[in-house]
């Protein structure tokens, strides 16, 4: 999972990957050293559980992904079954190269994280 | 959730609460009722906001997370004097229950309970009373003349039962004012006068009657021609709301801004795969497309999740949100926000989403630029 992540954070220039449940618990990931990997948890369980709720009380199904462009950064959140793959980049990060590789990345841990019968 | 866990939580939560009265911010406060209320623990999110509004009573985030948790709050308190009343009904838990239906702004069920206690408890006068301020607001409020009948009905109901019943003179004085029968206003002050001292209100209510007759204000004979003319001006003959239509409308923005928007608005949906539209500023929102009405998924969800990215990443120290995407089994939801202001597509898979975003970011940026401008 480490090596997927530190893999993934090399091919988007991303300041972070990490893997998080959805009540905020950091799984695995890296981030650089001016952010704090349980804070980026936290915020992120905060967003998908607020989105999540709201999704559902309307009837409408869950969410794949997020996509959030900000002043100073991008930050992307793919579901998982049970849990998320966040990246965050710096703003100039080019988005589809983002939404490839973490889809390709999710894939590989989809596979990773499923028993074999 | 096993012990562990609610320990590293527990301590998490007394760590924060520290850190809110040390450094306090409007922001912690409701990071730490969400918390709360994430946890089903309302009371305690309930507690926290209520601390915070002493400290910043004009936040707008902490007044809305305190509404959430009181409603929250009520609810358990519905469920529990359900339950109570199933085992023993009595005509003070009806009344309660009533008064916490009133508390989550459901007057429906309020008025509901109070009719059923009244059916079950006709000689309780305490929820005839609550029904009759109930009707007499909601009268008020709506200015449905069969409201204002059936306040004065129950209000007079409750004097035959207790002639010396001060909150239903007090509450017939009002009526009356409101709907210009000022003849019976003055009687049932002079009544609650002989009864003993009045309050301010009262006192205040004698001052505008007695304002208004030297005026020349219109005064009816009676409560059912008052009424009527109520429902003929449409508007309250004295009191603060005199009509429904009258007074300036808040407006939106200016009305060239809102001729952009509502043209950005078109231009949107007339996108490909682009099935609705919305331009939210504050509780207003304009719509175009497929939109049902006010409670549709889509604008719940663009509002939520505009406020709640913007949180996320002003906490992530990534400045502020401007355009985001939501993906899954009902399309994209795509927005462009800034400042209060957010705009909102949901489209299916065809959709272009960079042009859909392109024309949202110009649609919030036209709408502030020319409501600037004016």
């Amino acid at each position: 999972m480490d090596e997927l992540l530190r893999d993934l954070m090399k091919k988007v220039g991303a300041k972070g990957a990490l893997v998080v449940t959805n009540d905020g618990m950091v799984v695995a990931g890296f981030v650089r050293a001016d952010t704090r990997k349980d804070v980026v948890g936290a915020l992120s369980s905060f967003l998908i559980s607020a989105t999540n709720r709201c999704l559902m009380q309307g009837n409408v199904g869950g969410f794949n992904r997020i996509f959030l462009k900000a002043t100073h950064g991008k930050i992307l959140i793919q579901a998982l079954k049970d849990y998320f793959v966040v990246v965050l980049t710096d703003q100039f990060s080019d988005k589809v190269l983002l939404v490839d590789e973490t889809m390709r990345v999710a894939s590989k841990l989809r596979k990773l994280t499923t028993i074999q019968s | 959730m096993s012990l562990f866990k609610r320990f590293k939580i527990t301590r998490e939560l007394s760590r924060l609460e520290k850190k809110a009265k040390e450094d306090p911010s409007p922001s912690l406060f409701v990071d730490l009722a969400q918390v709360y209320i994430n946890l089903g623990s309302q009371e305690d999110a309930l507690r926290v906001v209520e601390e915070g509004l002493v400290l910043f009573p004009r936040s707008d985030e902490l007044r809305k997370v305190h509404g959430f948790a009181k409603k929250q709050v009520l609810t358990k308190k519905i469920e529990s004097l359900r339950g109570e009343l199933s085992k023993s009904p009595r005509p003070h838990l009806f009344l309660k229950l009533a008064q916490a239906y009133l508390g989550q702004g459901d007057e429906d069920s309020a008025f509901a309970v109070c009719r059923e206690c009244l059916k079950r408890y006709p000689e309780d006068l305490e929820s005839r009373l609550l029904f009759a301020e109930m009707a007499t607001r909601a009268f008020q409020k709506t200015l449905n003349v069969d409201k204002g009948r059936e306040a004065h009905q129950v209000l007079l109901e409750i004097l035959e039962r207790d002639e010396r019943n001060k909150k239903a003179h007090k509450e017939l004085a009002q009526l009356f004012f409101g709907i210009g029968y000022l003849e019976g206003s003055q009687h049932h002050l002079g009544i609650l006068r002989s009864l003993g001292r009045i309050d301010k209100e009262s006192r205040d209510l004698e001052q505008e009657i007695l304002h208004a007759l030297e005026e020349g204000a219109p005064s009816f004979d009676d409560p059912g021609t008052a009424l009527l003319e109520v429902e003929k001006r449409g508007g309250l003959i004295h009191g603060k709301k005199r009509s429904l239509g009258g007074g300036p409308k808040r407006i939106l923005a200016s009305e060239e801004a809102l001729n952009d928007v509502r043209e950005g608005l078109s231009k949107l949906v007339a996108r490909e795969g682009v099935s609705k539209a919305a331009y939210i500023r504050g509780s207003k929102a304009l719509v175009r497309g497929e939109v049902r009405d006010g409670r549709d998924p889509f604008l719940k969800t663009a509002r939520v999740f505009a406020k709640v990215a913007q949180r996320t990443v002003r906490r992530m120290d990534l400045g502020n949100f401007s355009k985001g995407i939501l993906d899954g089994v009902f399309g994209h939801i795509c927005i462009c926000s800034f400042g209060d202001v957010c705009a909102a597509v949901q489209c299916q898979g065809n959709a272009d989403l960079d042009w859909v975003l392109q024309d949202l970011q110009d649609l919030v940026a036209k709408s502030l630029y020319t409501a600037g401008k004016k």
